[in-house]
Parts: C-alpha cells; sequence; structure tokens
C-alpha cells in the first residue's frame, strides 16, 4: 500500500520543505571566532592572559623560594656583640708592626 | 579583508553558514564548529578571500560545505557521497512532527543530494552558485536536485494533501 502512494507534486514538496527551520548561530559563537589568542595584539597577553602551573611545580618554586629567603640571612647573622652601628672610634691602631718576608720555597736564602 | 570587514561578514553570514551546516549535519555542535572554523580560517588567512573571483557568502558556504564533507568522510568511510540507486521508503506520518520527519528525510539522503536541495530551497542560491559552492558543473547539480526531490517527493509523500499526513 505504501509502495502505490503518489509522489509528492513540487509545490507540496516545497510547501513541506519549508516547514523544517533552522536555528540561527548562537550569540557565544562571535566571542569564541573574535576573542581567541591569535586574534589579539600580543601584549594583551600580559594583562589578559594566565599560566597553569602543576602544583608539584608550584609547590617546589614555594620551597625554593622560602629556601632563598631564609638562608642568605642565616648567612649574613651579626657576631655576637654586634649593635648595628660602627664609628671610627671601634678601630684601634696596630700596637706593633711585625713584618714577615715569605719566600718562594725553591728560592736560596 | 581586515579584522572589522571579517566581523562585519560574520554579522552578515553567520545564520546563513550555521543554519546550511546545521541542516547538513544535524548537529548544533558540528555547526558551531564548522561556522567557528571558516571565520577563523578567514582570520588566519584575510587575503585568502579574492571578491573579484565570487561573492562572499557563497565563498562562505563552500567553506562549510567542504567541512561538513570532511567530517561526513570521517564518520562514514564506505558510503558514497551521491549515490544513484539510493533506496527510499516512505516515512510513517504519526512517527513524528512534520518539521521533523522533514528533517530526517532530507538528512537521509546521500551528502550531495542533501546540500543541493538545502542549497536550492533554504539558501535559495541559484543553479550557477551552487555549482561554484560544490565545484561541479551546473548540469550535476541539476541532477542530484532532481534525484533530491524525487527521493523526497517518495518519503514524504504520507505527509502530503493526499496521503493522510498532517
Amino acid at each position: 500500500m505504501k509502495s502505490d502512494m503518489e509522489p509528492l507534486n513540487d509545490n507540496d514538496l516545497r510547501e513541506l520543505l519549508r516547514a523544517w527551520e533552522a536555528p540561527g548561530a548562537p550569540a557565544d559563537l562571535e566571542r569564541r571566532i573574535f576573542d581567541r589568542p591569535g586574534t589579539r595584539p600580543w601584549y594583551a597577553w600580559l594583562w589578559r592572559g594566565s599560566i597553569r602551573i602543576p602544583v608539584p611545580v608550584f609547590v617546589l618554586l614555594v620551597v625554593m623560594l622560602a629556601a632563598l629567603a631564609y638562608l642568605p640571612g642565616k648567612r649574613r647573622q651579626a657576631p655576637a656583640g654586634f649593635t648595628g652601628e660602627v664609628t671610627l672610634s671601634d678601630f684601634q691602631p696596630v700596637a706593633e708592626l711585625k713584618p714577615r718576608i715569605i719566600r718562594r720555597a725553591y728560592e736560596s736564602n | 579583508m581586515t579584522e572589522p570587514e571579517i566581523r562585519a561578514a560574520y554579522h552578515a553570514h553567520k545564520d546563513s553558514i550555521y543554519r546550511f551546516a546545521w541542516r547538513m549535519t544535524g548537529s548544533a555542535d558540528a555547526a558551531g564548529d564548522i561556522l567557528q572554523d571558516c571565520f577563523l580560517g578567514l582570520l588566519r588567512n584575510p587575503n585568502g578571500y579574492d571578491p573579484a573571483r565570487a561573492p562572499l557568502r557563497p565563498f562562505l558556504l563552500a567553506m562549510a560545505r567542504n567541512l561538513a564533507l570532511k567530517r561526513w568522510r570521517a564518520e562514514q568511510r564506505w558510503e558514497a557521497l551521491d549515490e544513484e540507486e539510493f533506496s527510499v521508503e516512505p516515512l510513517e506520518p504519526g512517527a513524528g512532527q512534520t518539521a521533523e520527519l522533514v528533517g530526517r528525510a532530507v538528512q537521509s539522503l546521500p551528502p550531495l543530494q542533501r546540500e543541493a536541495i538545502i542549497l536550492f530551497e533554504y539558501e535559495d542560491l541559484s543553479l550557477e552558485e551552487i555549482a561554484r559552492v560544490a565545484g561541479a558543473a551546473v548540469g550535476t547539480v541539476k541532477a542530484r536536485l532532481h534525484r533530491a526531490r524525487e527521493n523526497l517527493a517518495r518519503m514524504l509523500a504520507p505527509l502530503g494533501p493526499s496521503g493522510g499526513g498532517r
């Protein structure tokens, strides 16, 4: 019975085809196309960009920064009794000068 | 083309390209990707479009068409793009709304027949413009359109005035 059915004529077919409507382009597509990194000037990255760092790398960086901040302070620790001020009165002249001549080992005296 | 010109072209043609891609692929995601790829292609190669050779809309439709066919070939490697012996069965009128059934019928056509009917009936392109978009001769496009109409007329017969459909 189905195969006996008359096919549609052109006008009826055209009218039926018009029933199938399609949506327009979504609004967010424009941003996806025109705001992609390749379409912006390179310096825009300086205030819009971001860098993804793996958590282990981030932890290592924090540990290294903490170590750098701590260690030089330890090396530069002041000697005991140092008050933080240095004046000329802290310097004393040499009481007795005892020069010592050091010769090279292969030279005879 | 400058970026402002490409943006203006986007506003002028986005719906047409999206609708074509949506009807060809049956997928909103695929249609969005195709539209995006068309304009990203223009942004990356603004001198790729020569206004002296063709109007912009058929140029964009040709890009969208090639992208849609590329997707189709990736998914359906072993099926022909255009089958002269494509077999059709009339659709069941109670299987869905008219619009849905029409959409299903059009999307069941072989790709080259599908693109011809979509560009002619829905995008109102002339045969010469369709031939330019499809990279085929006008006579070839006419033959594809004729076969597409025959197949659709048989598939959608139950929905016609004498078929008892809605």
